[in-house]
């Protein structure tokens, strides 16, 4: 190229970058601790700060340590970690799909894994197998919906992908219903549990939380390759990324992440879509930040959700689904807009 | 003699039931600069894509420094064959910095992150192709070619030994045109590299290419040196259009009649 002689001047703006990097994670991690805390401290049984610092200290009412231990922290940490799968999951299925509009909700895999644990409870199973429901329902649904989208360069035509998605999903509700339908009155209640998406069933989030581990540990090594797949897969390829055996692992560990979500906490919309949408319109493309930084996010967002859904209406309670659902659908709607521009 | 970059024996290479080239006998060696020609659907892109080991072939072997390219890790492949795609979508917001900095990725090792060395490759890269400034820009505030010449640099900072270049002036005015392909080729020749240019203009063709291969799009392909294949009844059998050479005292041009 033609230009002047002069030599280039390298200013290393990666300090700063990694700086900043370092900063957002620092303050999510502050803010998701703050929210813990106070979902930990505020409920209807009453508690405050005092009585969470009572409680670590060994003292305090130990009735309502029981309440705090027992009820309110599976709770507390199930919502994180459901949170933190959908997000993550999100995260990863925009990658795979290199669509910005991709999330668990959207392509139906949340009303898959809701049908599979409904027909598992419905053939009279309980416990795991109502999990192994919810697992199977997601990847089928994985599977039905890339089939569909997919073929040569299928994946990357977004109103398609979208349209199938959005097809399953309400397919799935179909079938729900009509499982909804012919269930008898007793189970009916239980079976509701996974439309509404409600982190309050009181599932050991051990499950969920290990799910969440295995799923970050497991991609986070590979986010230099997820940045170059984003870009596409033949670009991916040409930089030497193997695209064909990471996009299967991505495909397997984004179902199982929003499976285990379903599993814990029925079907929750939005946190998976708009939690990495708003990390990317900050400027955090990069998977390294990008996988931690949604994981907490969403952690703390539908924690937050599920504060408000049992305060907000006291002494009542809502699933924090129908919040979630509420705050994402126009928010969704705002994106889909802006995007289309 | 040097060993040849890229051998191909016997390729046969289709899509969907077209044949693009049968029993395809074809090597680049260092140094050399080919240009690809054929009318549209003759499987340019295709044998591209098929000469940096993204698709496989129907038949026969493509060998990369002798080894057969199948065989080699993608990581190996990309480290010595590199490509400018001739579209390229960004549906995520990156900035040019990063994208750029990408083409260091076969060369890191797998647990690494960036390093310093990588920085300063990608910004000289960036200079080179008149990008400075634009480190920290989005590539989606990009004009057509200015992005043509991020994805150039990203090229330049992967440093293959083959250089797959698929119409790589898309986008791209007449100076910025024969700047960038005289950097690429400057920098192919600097590290004894080979370039294989798919264009659609003649000129620019002759220009830069020293020896063609060309694709009829009916399976039928042949090849030589620029001297060989740039005829009259050649080009004008290749393009199915009467094509004519006009001189202007020592340089020709080729024109369609």
């Amino acid at each position: 190229m033609s230009r002047p002689k002069n030599k280039p001047v390298h200013i290393s703006c990666e300090n700063s970058r990694q700086r900043g990097a370092g900063t957002l994670l620092a303050w999510l991690l502050l803010g998701v601790c703050v929210i813990f805390g106070v979902a930990l401290a505020v409920g209807g049984a009453g508690g405050g700060v005092s009585a969470l610092w009572a409680l670590l200290d060994g003292g305090g009412d130990p009735l309502l340590g029981r309440v705090i231990v027992e009820l309110r922290l599976p709770r507390v940490a199930g919502a994180m970690a459901v949170g933190a799968l959908l997000a993550v999951s999100g995260v990863l299925m925009q990658t795979l799909l290199r669509n910005p509009l991709a999330d668990p909700y959207v392509l139906g895999l949340s009303g898959g894994a809701s049908c599979g644990a409904i027909l598992a409870l419905a053939a009279g199973a309980s416990g795991i197998w109502v999990d192994g429901g919810a697992w199977l329902g997601a990847l089928a649904t994985m599977l039905v919906v890339f089939g569909l989208a997919g073929g040569p360069g299928g994946w990357e035509r977004g109103a398609r992908l979208l349209l199938t998605g959005v097809v399953v999903a309400s397919g799935w509700g179909a079938a729900v219903s009509f499982l909804l339908y012919l269930m008898p009155d007793e189970r009916l209640r239980g079976a509701l549990f996974w439309l509404m998406g409600d982190v309050s069933r009181g599932t050991d989030p051990r499950l969920a939380l290990g799910v969440l581990a295995l799923v970050v540990g497991l991609v986070w090594p590979f986010s230099r390759a997820l940045n170059l797949l984003a870009g596409g897969p033949d670009r991916a390829a040409a930089l030497g990324v193997a695209v064909t055996p990471l996009r299967v692992m991505l495909y397997l560990l984004s179902s199982l992440a929003a499976a285990s979500a379903v599993a814990t906490a029925g079907s929750i919309g939005f946190v998976g879509l708009v939690t990495p949408h708003l990390l990317r319109l900050a400027g955090c493309g990069d998977h390294r930040v990008l996988l931690p930084a949604s994981a907490l996010l969403g952690g703390g967002l539908l924690t937050l959700a599920d504060l408000l859904a049992r305060t907000v209406i006291a002494p009542r309670q809502m699933p924090a689904g129908i919040l979630t659902a509420l705050l994402g659908a126009p928010l969704f709607l705002w994106l889909l807009r802006r995007s289309g521009r | 003699m040097t060993p040849p970059l890229l051998t191909l024996e016997g390729v046969e290479l289709g899509v969907g039931g077209r044949r693009f080239c049968e029993n395809l006998h074809w090597s680049v060696s260092p140094g050399e600069c080919w240009g690809v020609l054929g009318p549209n659907g003759a499987g340019k892109s295709t044998l591209l894509h098929a000469l940096a080991g993204l698709r496989p072939v129907e038949a026969g072997t493509i060998r990369l420094q002798g080894t057969p390219i199948e065989t080699l890790s993608r990581r190996a492949v990309a480290r010595s064959v590199g490509i400018l795609f001739q579209d390229q979508e960004y549906p995520f917001p990156a900035t040019v910095l990063e994208t750029v900095r990408a083409g260091r990725y076969p060369h890191r090792p797998f647990w690494s992150g960036e390093s310093a060395e990588d920085q300063r490759l990608a910004l000289t890269a960036l200079w080179e192709t008149g990008l400075e400034g634009f480190d920290a820009r989005r590539v989606e505030s990009l004009s057509g070619g200015e992005r043509r010449r991020m994805e150039a640099a990203t090229l330049l900072v992967q440093s293959p030994r083959v250089w797959l270049l698929d119409e790589p002036t898309n986008h791209l005015d007449l100076g910025h045109q024969i700047a960038l392909l005289e950097l690429l080729l400057r920098k192919s020749r600097g590290q004894q590299g080979a370039m294989i240019l798919v264009v659609h203009d003649i000129n620019l063709a002759a220009r830069f290419c020293d020896r063609f291969l060309f694709l009829f799009g009916s399976g039928e392909s042949c090849q030589g040196t620029g001297e060989e294949m740039l005829q009259e009844a050649l080009l004008t059998r290749l393009f199915r259009h009467p094509m004519r050479a006009a001189h202007f005292g020592e340089a020709r041009c080729w024109m369609p009649l």
